[in-house]
């Protein structure tokens, strides 16, 4: 894991896919890339979990858990935990990602954490 | 004839649910037992069954059901992709294709579930769902990927919160007159309800379902057998199952336009338009509230009001039987009666269309089952009892 945020791009038609896909719908290509995007984007929407899950345990409740649309990419949404402060946490929030890894279950996963600008 | 048009009908329903952790049987003498008191409501032979839908990733094959039902022969077994709720319609739709074109004759539609067995709900769900991108940002749960649609949906289009608090208290008013609720006899209270422990903002406890243990089933067959038996048949007038593009397991990437809704875009439509019906045609309704805020989304997609009419039309006074313009979850929906995956709600369908409901709403004709909201696959049926035309 390099700490790089990347996106599925059609090799042949120039557009973003996400979630990724094997077959281009669009073109048809089987051919794609993945580009490094900046982790810059808005809240879409949130939800602060208040209640202890099984299954997530790298967070401590109450943790805030956030959808953020792409600053390149508006319509790519992409998932993360906020961290630091929250007082300005709201829908149209901007925000910033960092890539990194977490531990869940003994397996080591990549995971982007988000802070408020 | 195009459509199930009342070709095929429910003639029979079993329930049995008992609180979480103690149902005194495995899952499957459970199911077993929803099954016969489906057939024994009906007046049918067990034996006579031949045919199997469920939903939900039900963990009880149909072929190990046939040694406890005598069952001659199995024609038709099937599931409804997904994790969720949302396939319990589209079960009746897969019983109803399967009688109408010969391949079957009776069919049970079911879901059982019993913790010692199929383990928690919730989790099971996900596990269906789930991948590292969602667990890496603390999502595991339905109720939280629900509460993010509902945060969308309170923001986006102004739905005022006192809507989803209205829902909660319908399902507690019609579960507390209904004896077998878990809320039988319970007051709703706003201070309890808004007092409620968080779970995954913006819901409280008092907005999520919250699972049983237990099973239920229903028998189909076709409507002219269903005349010869037992108790007056209630017909499928239509089923819709599925996804529109830009809907379904996407990692939040659902369109704009569809984000914060229940995921009914085309399945609400291919309904109506398969049964020549509109939202005003419907008496009574079965909507599935996982959470409180996906039912209002439900609602809305399903055109019964749009966003701006969401605040007058649901409301209190609106959703209650007898008197409400569209009275919902008359047996106290998941939130209210229990939470067997949802297959109460199909059941009171048809208690509800018969007058067995402890909830009923006067010569009410049509009964819509809007299932599971949210789910990357969603599927709802209308029942009605008299055939079209
Ligand atoms: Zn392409």
């Amino acid at each position: 894991m390099k700490g790089e945020v990347r996106i599925q791009f059609c090799a042949r038609c120039r557009k973003y896919r996400w979630p990724a896909v094997f077959h281009c719908p669009d073109c048809g290509s089987w051919d794609h890339v993945w580009k490094p995007v900046s982790p810059k984007g808005k809240i879409y929407s949130w939800t602060r979990t208040w209640h202890t899950f099984a299954g997530a345990d790298a967070f401590e409740p109450p943790f805030v858990s956030i959808v953020v649309s792409l600053e390149e990419i508006p319509a790519v949404r992409l998932l993360g935990v906020l961290e630091g402060d929250e007082q300005n946490l709201a829908t149209g929030a901007k925000v910033s990602g960092k890539a990194h890894k977490i531990t869940v279950n003994g397996t080591v996963i990549p995971a982007l954490s988000w802070t408020l600008d | 004839m195009n459509g199930i048009a009342g070709r095929v009908a429910a003639a029979g329903t079993g329930l049995r649910q008992f609180k979480r952790g103690t149902s005194p049987q495995p899952e499957r003498g459970v199911l077993i037992g929803a099954i016969l008191d489906a057939c024994a409501d009906a007046g049918f032979e067990p034996s006579e069954i031949d045919g199997f839908t469920t939903y939900g990733d039900d963990n009880n094959e149909p072929v190990r059901l046939m040694p406890d039902l005598g069952m001659k022969e199995l024609r038709w077994s099937s599931s409804v992709f997904g994790g969720g709720g949302g396939g319990i319609a589209g079960a009746i739709g897969q019983a109803a294709g399967a009688i109408l074109t010969g391949q079957a004759t009776a069919i049970i539609v079911y879901r059982a579930l019993v913790q010692g067995n199929s383990g928690r709900l919730s989790q099971a769900v996900m596990a269906h769902h789930l991948n590292s991108h969602m667990v890496g940002a603390g999502l595991v749960s339905p109720a939280q990927m629900c509460a993010l649609r509902a945060n969308r949906m309170f923001d986006y289009y102004g739905v005022p919160k006192q809507v989803a608090e209205d829902v909660v208290r319908a399902c507690y008013y019609h579960g507390s007159r209904n004896p077998d609720a878990v809320t039988y006899g319970a007051e709703f209270s706003h201070e309890a309800y808004e007092g409620s422990r968080y779970i995954a903002e913006p819901f409280h406890l008092l907005d999520c379902s919250r699972e049983n243990d237990g099973a239920g089933a229903i028998l189909l067959v076709s409507a002219e057998r269903a005349r010869d038996l037992k108790k007056k048949p209630v017909y499928v007038l239509g089923v819709a199952q599925g996804a529109a593009m830009g809907w379904g397991d996407l990692l939040e990437n659902d369109d704009d336009d569809q984000y914060a809704t229940a995921g009914f875009k085309s399945v609400a439509q291919h309904l109506w338009r398969q049964t020549g019906l509109k939202p005003a045609d419907i008496d009574v309704a079965q909507v599935y509230e996982n959470f409180s805020a996906q039912a209002i989304a439900s609602i809305v997609d399903h055109g019964f009001c749009s966003w701006e009419e969401a605040g007058d039309f649901i409301r209190f006074e609106n959703l209650i039987a007898p008197t409400g313009k569209l009275p919902i979850n008359t047996s106290g929906g998941n939130i209210g009666q229990g939470f067997i995956h949802g297959v109460g709600m199909m059941v009171e369908c048809v208690h509800q269309l018969r007058g067995e409901s402890s909830n009923p709403v006067p010569d009410a004709k049509t009964c819509l089952l809007a299932g599971g909201p949210g789910a990357p696959i969603v599927s709802s049926a209308i029942f009605g009892t008299e055939r079209p035309g």
